[in-house]
């Protein structure tokens, strides 16, 4: 479901999810920063981290629960990942800061 | 290619709504500001093909556009260093901006409106601060001429000339520029007045 790459609507959406978290983080350190983003949304805004994935999956969020319904806290974790391997978060939050949906983009490392 | 100030206007003004559907938290409004904005630069744009485009590729086509319609050296020009929006008008309308870029250049040069959108638009900046800085030197000549330039002070039982203020891009001074000092003009002692200056009375209309 996460082949194909969200359309301008989508990602404008999940830009707005993904720009509050993002102050003070270096573009160097993507990967760790996209770890703890997923650990922290699913536990404390798991409706943030469902929303970003029905979008990620071209879905709604009821029907994106129910599939992961069965996959568990890894199974969710590692779709998450995946959608934003495709959807390449950095490029995101970049996006976002040029749109002037966040303060800024991404800090020099 | 590179707009013209026709073509730049139409950008800045799709731009401006996109800032404004930023600021009201739209996402529809941005993702049809963004079409807008695109369909300038590529007219053949279908809205299907734009809304089925993968998103990293329609935010490469905006700043690419983007990064090609920036003014060169925008630090240059004073004109364009001052923060903060313009004073809202009661006959203020979504276009005005572009149509008052127009308006001031044919209002000064007598240029056709063709002429003045096939200028660059750094070009076009270039006269308007010539336009704006020489409005502002007429108004200040008025107003040296006026009773209100000499408020008299008790203190020195004097009237002393007072500058009309101008504009905060007439006396920035912009970082690695050298300190801009008000030019004036030495007038030879023969011709300065001499002698107590009596204003003439204003007799009122009634």
């Amino acid at each position: 479901m996460t082949e194909k790459a969200m359309n301008i609507r989508e990602a404008v959406e999940a830009m707005k999810i993904l720009a509050p978290r993002m102050p003070g983080v270096a573009k160097a350190n993507a990967l760790s920063f996209v770890r703890g983003l997923l650990r922290s949304m699913a536990a404390k805004e798991p409706m943030d981290a469902l929303r970003l994935l029905s979008l990620m999956r071209h879905e709604t969020v009821e029907a994106t629960a129910v599939s992961m319904k069965e996959a568990g806290t890894g199974g969710f974790l590692a779709a998450l990942f995946d959608g934003l391997k495709l959807n390449r978060v950095a490029d995101l939050i970049e996006a976002a800061a040029v749109l002037g949906l966040a303060p800024k983009g991404w800090d020099d490392a | 290619m590179r707009a013209r100030l026709g073509g730049y206007l139409a950008l800045q003004r799709a731009q401006r709504r996109i800032d404004e559907a930023v600021d009201r938290d739209e996402t529809k409004s941005i993702t049809d500001g963004l079409y807008e904005y695109l369909c300038l630069a590529l007219p053949a744009l279908k809205r299907v093909t734009f809304d089925d485009a993968p998103w990293f590729e329609v935010m490469a086509a905006y700043m690419a556009v983007l990064g090609l319609n920036t003014i060169p050296d925008r630090k240059k020009y004073a004109i364009l260093a001052g923060k903060g929006k313009e004073k809202m008008v009661p006959w203020d309308y979504p276009e005005r901006a572009e149509i008052l870029w127009i308006h001031t250049l044919a209002n000064a040069y007598h240029w056709s409106k063709a002429d003045i959108e096939a200028l660059w638009p750094e070009e076009a900046i270039g006269y308007l601060q010539e336009i704006y800085a020489d409005e502002q030197y007429d108004r200040e000549f008025v107003y040296s001429l006026s009773e209100v330039a000499y408020p008299y002070d008790k203190a020195t039982k004097k009237s002393r000339y007072q500058p009309l203020e101008r504009p905060g891009w007439m006396v920035r001074i912009l970082k690695g520029q050298n300190r801009r000092t008000r030019f004036t003009a030495p007038v030879p002692e023969s011709l300065r007045p001499s002698g107590h200056i009596i204003f003439p009375k204003v007799e009122s209309d009634d």
